[in-house]
């Protein structure tokens, strides 16, 4: 094993992440945890559908504050050590597909399922049925399988298969979207209108939607799930996904905007300058706004 | 290393472009002086923890010698710095006493104010007046721990979380009696530690108890999306309600009192030694530090003296206990218990505005003659 040699430069990199850790954790987190939290007892004490909407992509955005400011922490502390931790997110809002979202978004876990599962079931699929024309067949199948069990992969509970299914129905879908518009577009005219504006921007509202939709089993147990079908019945929960669509096709260009605009690293006097600011955000928000609990999120998985 | 010192910077100069946002919108900060917990008018107990915590090392620049007051509401109201300048307007008295605290919630205040040294010439001739009753001496499981004053996130923790921890938790090591730094930092350095914040009191009492509440808030989180335009509509707002009667005086206050008895816990009228025992530290604590104690058993109306389960059993148990500190001559005790006429209270334990003076200068009075005579100033 190569020795390591600690540098300035390395250990003011992995500060500068660690800092942007503790403010995605300590800030961002927990503001966005409040309101997902309120709007999720909202959403379950009647039919509301824009309360369930902002309930789910709140829950969403929580979740990518808290996740990926952990992996700041982790990977931050291991720079310190010399160790290159592999990165975990890839600005998962910039994504305009479902397929490409789970690319971006907890990257070391969809790399070991599209090692592990994907490209094997695909594989056995071939092996056994080795027909060219059933080969969207095989990738449709292999997807919906990589998904259902990414969602298990969460926990064995009922709520867990319903998230792995809906994962799965979704991934899969992306998948007989992609092939149809293919054979009936071309890879030229497809990639062309892939760049028009109005249809990418739309993409990435469904997509973001139907992630939000899917994850629900996440932050909702079977029952209460339950009851949110009995109670919103079919026309409340399409309602709360129209709300929630409308609002993603409003918002979500100005956050890839925004994310495009940010470069992934700064140069360091502006990386200084931007932890410094993080630290004095850090310092008034802890202040001003007390967390008394607060775990991990992903620690109950 | 150039880069750190840059980031530390960078922090500094953001956090300073904050106090000055601060100070444009609120004005500069008044600190109270003499240091007084109780807020004019009284906020919450929050609002006293913060500014136990964020004030008390003010006490450490007194240039002459101090009274400190340490207790609960009844010490609060009426031993308030202005009521005991009416009585002597020489006397310098900081009040420290908190609403609701018990022993354990004093000790940790007294942690606070004492961080900071007082001045060596001005520590004998200053004292600590621990000023007690009945309802300080509530084990902190049952004080801590009853959803009727402590939110239920705090109850969850494993912890005792009081008023004062709880607050402390805004800035957990400079303002934590009990964290690594507070323990092992000079005085000095915990107070320019906790200096930045006094900036950021006067905000705090604005603010929502979350950023995210103003949008939870919102009626439009109910709303059909169908029919949006009713969250535009202007809403009849509900007529008022009509003024209720005042209750009778001694309705309300022995209301009070067995809100209080409930308040003291199980079984009725049987006081655990657990808080008399951190009051022994207590006052070890502090006469180590140099100074006086005073232990002043405060005032209560006849009618809740005689009533109450607890009152006989708090004085022979205090009794017990001081009786040892007097013996060692360290400490002096003040009884008030029954210096106050009952129509000076306007509950079961507090004075009444017009009365508060009169409790001043029932202390005052009844101080010890070294103590009384450095405040005034003429030893």
């Amino acid at each position: 094993m190569e020795s390591f040699r600690p540098s300035t430069e390395v250990f003011f990199s992995a500060m500068q992440r660690m800092v942007k850790g503790f403010f995605f954790v300590l800030v961002l987190a927990d503001a966005t945890k409040h309101v997902w939290l309120g709007l999720q007892d909202t959403s379950l004490a009647g039919a509301y559908p824009i309360a369930l909407a902002g309930a789910q992509i709140t829950f969403l955005i929580h979740l990518f504050f808290d996740f990926s400011g952990y992996m700041h922490i982790v990977i931050g502390a291991a720079q310190f050590f010399g160790l290159q931790l592999p990165e975990n997110f890839d600005r998962p809002w910039q994504s305009k597909s479902f397929l490409e979202f789970w690319g971006r978004w907890h990257m070391t876990m969809s790399n070991w399922f599209k090692t592990y599962v994907f490209n094997a079931v695909l594989m056995a699929l071939v092996k056994r049925w080795p027909s060219a024309k059933l080969s969207d067949v095989h990738g449709v199948v292999a997807f919906f399988l990589t998904f259902f069990l990414v969602g298990l992969w969460h926990g064995t509970t009922w709520a867990f298969v319903l998230c792995g299914f809906l994962l799965g129905i979704g991934a899969s879908a992306n998948q007989v979207y992609r092939n149809v518009m293919r054979r009936k577009l071309g890879k030229k005219r497809l990639e062309v209108l892939s760049g028009w504006k109005p249809y990418s921007m739309a993409a990435a509202a469904l997509a973001f939607t139907y992630i939000c939709f899917s994850v629900i089993p996440l932050w909702l147990g079977i029952a209460q799930i339950r009851n949110v079908v009995i109670t919103y019945k079919l026309t409340g929960l399409i309602a709360a996904e129209l709300v929630l669509f409308v609002f993603l096709l409003v918002a979500l260009p100005g956050v890839q905007r925004l994310s495009r605009l940010w470069p992934p690293s700064l140069p360091r006097l502006q990386a200084a300058m931007v932890a410094g600011f993080q630290c004095a955000a850090i310092d008034a928000y802890v202040f001003l706004f007390p967390a008394i609990g607060g775990a991990f999120f992903y620690e109950q998985f | 290393m150039r880069y750190f010192g840059l980031t530390a910077l960078f922090a500094v100069l953001a956090s300073c472009l904050l106090q000055v946002v601060i100070v444009s919108a609120y004005g500069w900060p008044s600190v109270p002086w003499p240091v007084e917990v109780l807020s004019h008018p009284r906020v919450s107990f929050a609002e006293e923890a913060r500014r136990a915590i964020v004030y008390s090392p003010g006490l450490a620049k007194s240039k002459q010698p101090v009274i400190v007051i340490a207790g609960a509401s009844a010490a609060q109201e009426g031993f308030q710095p202005r009521s005991m300048q009416d009585v002597m307007p020489e006397l310098l008295t900081h009040n420290l006493a908190m609403g609701g605290a018990n022993i354990s919630e004093v000790g940790q205040i007294i942690g606070h104010a004492f961080k900071s040294k007082l001045a060596p010439e001005l520590i004998n001739s200053s004292a600590l007046v621990l000023a007690l009753s009945y309802a300080m001496f509530v084990p902190d499981q049952k004080r801590w721990r009853d959803p009727v004053f402590v939110p239920p996130e705090a109850i969850k923790q494993d912890e005792i979380l009081t008023d004062v921890a709880r607050e402390a938790l805004r800035c957990p090591h400079a303002c934590n009696s009990d964290s690594f730094f507070f323990r092992i930092a000079p005085g000095w350095l915990v107070t320019l530690a906790k200096e930045r914040y006094i900036f950021f009191q006067s905000v705090v009492r604005r603010l929502p108890t979350h950023p995210g509440d103003p949008l939870l808030r919102k009626s439009i989180w109910k709303q059909d999306p169908l029919k949006l335009h009713k969250a535009f509509s202007s809403e009849k707002k509900p007529s008022a309600a009509p003024p209720v009667p005042q209750e009778p005086y001694l309705v309300m206050a022995h209301r009070q009192m067995d809100f209080l008895t409930d308040y003291m816990g199980q079984p009725r009228g049987v006081l655990h030694d657990e808080q008399f025992d951190k009051l022994d530290a207590l006052i070890d604590k502090v006469r180590a530090l140099g100074l006086r104690v005073v232990v002043v058993d405060m005032p209560l109306p006849s009618w809740h003296r005689e009533k109450s389960p607890f009152f006989a059993s708090y004085q022979a148990k205090l009794q017990a206990r001081v009786g040892r500190h007097l013996q060692d001559g360290g400490i002096s005790f003040v009884d008030l218990t029954a210096a106050i006429p009952d129509d000076e209270f306007r509950d079961s334990v507090h004075p009444s505005a017009e009365a508060a003076a009169h409790w001043a200068g029932a202390l005052i009075e009844r101080l010890p003659h070294p103590v009384f005579q450095a405040v005034k100033g003429e030893d």
